[in-house]
């Protein structure tokens, strides 16, 4: 399942539970790790715009430079020596690139240049990343938020095909021999069905939405999977589940949501999710 | 008048164009909207504290070219080797110190790269140590704060020592120094402490730092020739500056600039190494801020918003000079400082003038040194935008440090406002 895994490391943030996780997942699906460290341009970018009144071209690049070698040694002498470490123990294969550039351009070459199965990284708010690629990437990305508790949330909705999440979250429950809970959200915010290209239906009522609901739910049944329902927004009623059953991975599949309060227009879905939960998640594209 | 700052504190907050750009939209606006004859205008660029800057921009090049600035960081630092809590006030005092002779921005450049070498050599991981933020916004904020000692250290400093001279009112670079070293000294400590507190340090070993610093001291080897002559000038001239400054056929200017031409003289400096270390955009961005100051008093624009501001606060000078400290802390964390400090000096001037109990210098004072005190964002101040873009610390991290730092030096500057300034020294 996980194979060939990816996990970049910006200049902008490091965790080692990123790390820690991908040796897990690496080890138990006897994969590969390549880590692709990526050397931030907007950080150096703002620097020197906010430099070019008060430092020289000749001051500034030379600033830059220092920056520059400071971040790839900081890649080659820790973080790498650090995984290499750890994953000799567990006789992983490790790969490492270095890359200078935009977080998620960086990952997106990567992903065109080499077959991956999963791409690994963590979140963090007060930095320049930019997470554009948790809604643009093909692959699943797993955004690793550290946490011991060994329990899956399989998130299912009116707004995703749920095709891919029940299938990939038994089969991981069993991999890692986790706890597997199933949730089913009636987003009533926006109330559309998303088919298995991904296209969204017209707004329906919510009788009918109820109705694919049990007919999902029976289908679960037959599989010996139990679901629990819940009514409310997709984000707000995941979160709040994570946060109940204490959720070490919470697994979402290819939601559209599109509408959130009001009907109002909502943008960016999943980095707003990644933003707010304090679990890890996986995000099946 | 009030349109053309406007606009500059729009220009130099969102900074759509280079700073010192909107130095020149200044200066040309004036006269084209028919406020100051454009003589007049240009004329202030021929002022005496461009000529400091001049001077004092073509020494720390001659310091940075014969890295001696490097030279004298690491032996500070040597003597800070002991403890991870004296190590990073070290780096502080370091920064401070050194921004007394040299630009603060040329000094975060400088401390960047010595204290990340050191940061690798004891493996440290960026954004995960504690050890790591305290060491790299101990530069930021040393610079900060050292560079409001003398007037060598930000441009703001002569800037306001310009405009004092255009009303007759004479600063001397002990003058400067008397005023406000204390503040250095105060809340160097106290930042210090902060940054403690906030990033409590969680390592207890430095002997990899001492390792490290010792070998970069063994790198530089002994002491050359040229450095030995470029820091002899610095000196001679330091204590021109101190003794001398005060004399009307030497001055500031021509101190800094005889300074210059011994390094000239004695071929420790080239101009192709001026080309490459003077930063003349500064230069430019200083002439415009002080003809935004001369426009905003000759139109008595200052004066209008002087009054609004002091009908709205009944005369209180204790809330004037508080609010005064306030409002350039914030306008400078989202502004280039010298923008601030150009903005808020003819206004600052202007109550001065209205109210009794607060001097053209006392308020200047205020608005330079608050001018400095630029801790939240990146956009800030250079010096946080370089030390960011190490990787150590993350805006979270300078937000919660910043903000708690600015409180902190806002209150140590209203006191000595208060008791030292007016109290004590009567200004």
């Amino acid at each position: 399942m996980f194979q060939n895994i990816l996990v970049p490391i910006s200049s902008e943030f490091y965790s080692k539970d990123v790390i820690k996780r991908s040796i897990l997942l690496a080890g138990n699906f006897s994969g590969t790790v390549h880590l692709l460290y990526i050397i931030e341009e907007k950080p150096l970018h703002e620097m020197e715009r906010r430099t070019d009144t008060h430092l020289t071209h000749y001051n500034r690049t030379e600033t830059h430079h220092d920056v520059l070698n400071q971040q790839r040694q900081t890649a080659d002498d820790l973080i790498f020596q650090d995984a290499q470490h750890r994953l000799h123990k567990k006789n992983i294969d490790m790969q490492t690139t270095i890359m200078q550039g935009e977080f998620s351009d960086a990952v997106t070459t990567e992903l065109n240049n080499k077959q991956y199965d999963l791409v690994i990284m963590g979140y963090e708010r007060g930095c320049m990343i930019d997470y554009r690629l948790i809604n643009e990437l093909d692959v699943p990305v797993w955004i690793e938020a550290g946490g011991h508790h060994e329990s899956i949330l399989a998130v299912c909705s009116n707004l995703a095909p749920n095709q891919k999440v029940p299938e990939l979250s038994i089969e991981l429950a069993k991999k890692l021999d986790w706890d597997l809970k199933m949730i089913y959200v009636t987003d009533v915010e926006d109330n559309v069905e998303v088919d298995e290209q991904g296209n969204r239906s017209n707004p329906k009522p919510l009788h009918e939405l109820l109705f694919s609901r049990q007919e999902f739910i029976e289908h679960m049944q037959e599989k010996g999977i139990a679901v629990k329902t819940v009514e409310g927004s997709l984000q707000k009623q995941s979160i709040k589940q994570a946060r109940k059953m204490k959720a070490g991975l919470v697994i979402i599949g290819r939601e559209q949501k599109k509408k959130g309060k009001l009907g109002l227009p909502v943008k960016k879905v999943k980095q707003k999710m990644a933003e707010r939960c304090k679990y890890s998640l996986l995000f099946i594209n | 008048m009030i349109g053309i700052l406007l606009t500059a504190a729009i220009l130099w907050i969102t900074e759509p164009i280079p700073l010192a750009a909107t130095g020149l939209l200044i200066m040309i606006l004036q006269p084209l909207m028919g406020i100051i004859p454009a003589e007049e205008i240009y004329s202030t660029f021929g002022n005496q504290a461009v000529f400091f800057l001049i001077g004092a921009f073509i020494i720390a090049a001659a310091v940075e070219t014969h890295g001696l600035h490097r030279r004298i960081a690491l032996k500070f630092l040597k003597h800070f080797e002991n403890t991870p809590r004296k190590f990073t006030f070290g780096i502080m005092l370091s920064s401070a110190l050194l921004s007394f002779i040299m630009p603060e921005h040329g000094v975060a450049a400088l401390f960047l790269p010595i204290v990340t070498s050191i940061l690798l050599a004891m493996k440290i991981i960026p954004k995960e140590s504690n050890f790591g933020k305290v060491s790299v916004l101990s530069i930021a904020y040393g610079c900060s704060i050292g560079s409001l000692g003398t007037l060598i250290g930000g441009a703001r400093n002569p800037l306001t020592i310009g405009f004092l001279a255009d009303a007759g009112i004479t600063v001397t670079f002990l003058d400067w120094m008397i005023y406000a070293v204390p503040v250095v000294v105060v809340s160097l400590p106290i930042v210090w402490f902060i940054l403690q507190f906030v990033f409590p340090i969680e390592i207890n070993d430095v002997t990899k730092a001492k390792n490290e610093i010792e070998q970069q001291v063994a790198i530089e080897g002994h002491i050359k020739k040229e450095e030995i002559i470029v820091l002899s000038v610095l000196v001679f001239t330091v204590f021109l500056w101190i003794f001398f400054s005060h004399y009307t056929y030497f001055g500031l200017a021509g101190i800094a600039l005889l300074g210059s031409i011994l390094l000239f003289l004695t071929g420790s400096i080239t101009w192709k190494d001026v080309e490459k270390k003077v930063p003349w955009g500064i230069i430019v961005l200083y002439g415009g801020a002080i003809t935004l100051g001369l426009g905003m008093q000759q139109t008595g624009a200052g004066s209008w918003i002087a009054q609004n501001l002091f009908e709205m606060m009944s005369g209180n000078v204790l809330l004037i000079i508080f609010s005064l400290i306030l409002f350039t802390v914030l306008l400078t964390n989202v502004m280039s400082n010298t923008g601030a400090v150009a903005v808020l000096l003819p206004i600052g001037f202007a109550i001065a003038n209205e109210i009794p109990g607060i001097s053209p210098l006392l308020s200047s004072m205020i608005i330079a040194l608050s001018g400095g005190l630029a801790f939240i964002f990146i956009i800030a101040t250079p010096g946080n935008a370089i030390t960011y873009s190490s990787g150590y610390f993350s805006t979270k991290d300078l937000f919660k440090a910043g903000t708690l730092a600015n409180f902190a030096c806002i209150a140590i500057l209203f006191i000595i406002a208060i008791v030292y300034w007016k109290g004590i020294i009567g200004l």
